[in-house]
Formats: C-alpha cells, structure tokens, sequence
C-alpha cells in the first residue's frame, strides 16, 4: 500500500516536472521567435545598435532543459553568425571574428550553421588582412558545405 | 452531594482499570516498540525524497532533438559560392538563410510551443 502511494506521488511529480518542462520550452520559443523578427525588422530599418542588441539576447539566451540541446545550440549558432554579418556591415571585423568565434566555440558540425560561422570567421580576418588563416576559414566552409550538397543531391 | 469515600474509591478503580493501555486482568501489556515513532518520520522523509528527485529529473532531463529542417540546394550553392568569393554571393546567401531561418523558426516553434 506504501510503496504503491509512492509510486502515485512520484508519477505525479514527474508530470509536473514535465509540465515546467513544456512551459520553460514555449517560453523560450516565443522570446528566440520574437528576438529573431526584431533583429531583422530593426536591422532593415538600418538601426544596426537596435539588431545587436536583439541579437546579442538571441545568443546569450539560456536554453531550458525541455529544449533539445542541438536546436538550441543552432538557434544560437545563427545569431552569433548575424552578429558577425552585422559587425562586417559597421566596418567593425574584429568584434565580427569575435562573435563568429563564440559561435564556432558553441560546437562545430557538419551543418550550415558551422559553415556560416566558418564563412563569416574568414571574412573578418580578411578584412583584418590575416589572409592565410582567412584561406583556411573558407576551406573549412567549402569542406562542411561541399559534404552537406553530397548529401543534398544523393537524395 | 459528595460520594462517600469508599464509593469515591471504587469508581476511581473501576476508571483506572478500564482505562486504555492499562494492562487488562489476563492480557499482557502491549509492549512500547520505538521503531514505529522512527517509521512515523523516516516513511514521509523518504517519500519526499523520491519526490523531490522524480520532480528535479523530470526538469532536468534535456529533449531529444528531432532534428531541424534540411537545407535547401539553393542554400548551399549559395554557401558555396560565398566561401569562393563569388559576386554578389554574400546577398544571395542572406536571402536563401533568411528563407530556411524561417523554416527553422516554424518547425521550433511547432516543436514547443504547440507540444512535442
């Protein structure tokens, strides 16, 4: 009778785990969703300050548990590469290698989030005239890009 | 009106006899076991335990992912063309990201927001 007892109030616990779970997960889906539009409506506006700053919260936003650590990790990896594209408009490529460091530092793979943050990194440091180490950057772009279009066009 | 003392002292004897935990005239004294005073606490102390560990597990365990939308050919001609320097590949591939961030952003948003 006792340990049936526990068993109920585990489960329910357990639900109500999951219920904060799925709270937390809509919770950040509506703010990355939101920061997301913001950036691009106030970038377009050509409000460059107001599009960091929505994207630096894009990036820096804590993902909860309920949320799959690979989408948050991609979320993430797309507003740090916007940072850097930003950067690279306001003629500021040191903060754009930055930012795109930050983004490679999240976990590089084979998927276009990695390929832009390569694309971007190269970028900077060519503005920056470090041109061997930008050569490399864009290698390593083609490479993730190249493999992702094998994948692209077998299927 | 005042009971008469030997009255008095059989009604008290009679109250104390019946009175429970008293041992009754043939049955043994129900012995004092201090393990069910420990049970008392020690069961609700360990099923709020178990709760509180079931409530921090189902918090903590992190989502698997279900993956994100596929890139499209355009996207990655797009990339490609950025990564050698293409003309005008830089626009080409803010346009084709811009498409599948959308698409990302309408499958997350599918994914958490209306439930898994």
């Amino acid at each position: 009778m006792m340990v049936r007892r526990l068993l109920v109030l585990v489960l329910l616990c357990m639900a109500a785990g999951c219920g904060v779970r799925g709270a937390a997960a809509r919770a950040w889906t509506a703010q990355v969703q939101d920061a997301s539009v913001r950036a691009d409506q106030v970038r377009a506006r050509g409000d460059l300050a107001g599009a960091r700053g929505a994207l630096i919260g894009l990036a820096t936003l804590s993902v909860p548990a309920g949320v799959a650590a690979d989408d948050g990790r991609a979320v993430r990896m797309d507003a740090f590469f916007r940072l850097a594209q930003l950067e690279l408009q306001d003629s500021n490529p040191k903060a754009a290698r930055d930012w795109a460091e930050r983004g490679l530092a999240l976990g590089a793979r084979r998927d276009v989030f990695t390929a832009n943050l390569h694309l971007a990194h190269g970028r900077a440091l060519e503005a920056l005239g470090v041109d061997l180490e930008a050569q490399a950057s864009y290698h390593r772009a083609l490479v993730v890009t190249e493999a992702l279009l094998g994948t692209a066009l077998d299927q | 009106m005042a009971l008469a003392p030997e009255r008095a002292e059989a009604v008290l004897r009679r109250v104390l006899e019946a009175a429970p935990g008293r041992p009754q005239a043939g049955r043994p004294a129900a012995r004092h076991r201090p393990g069910r005073a420990v049970w008392r606490w020690v069961v609700p102390a360990a099923a709020a335990c178990a709760a509180a560990a079931a409530l921090l597990l189902a918090v903590s365990l992190r989502a698997p992912s279900a993956g994100l939308p596929a890139p499209s050919r355009e996207l990655l001609r797009a990339q490609l063309a950025a990564a050698r320097g293409g003309p005008a590949a830089g626009a080409a591939l803010e346009k084709e990201m811009g498409a599948y961030r959308e698409r990302m952003y309408a499958t997350l948003g599918h994914r958490y927001r209306r439930g898994r």
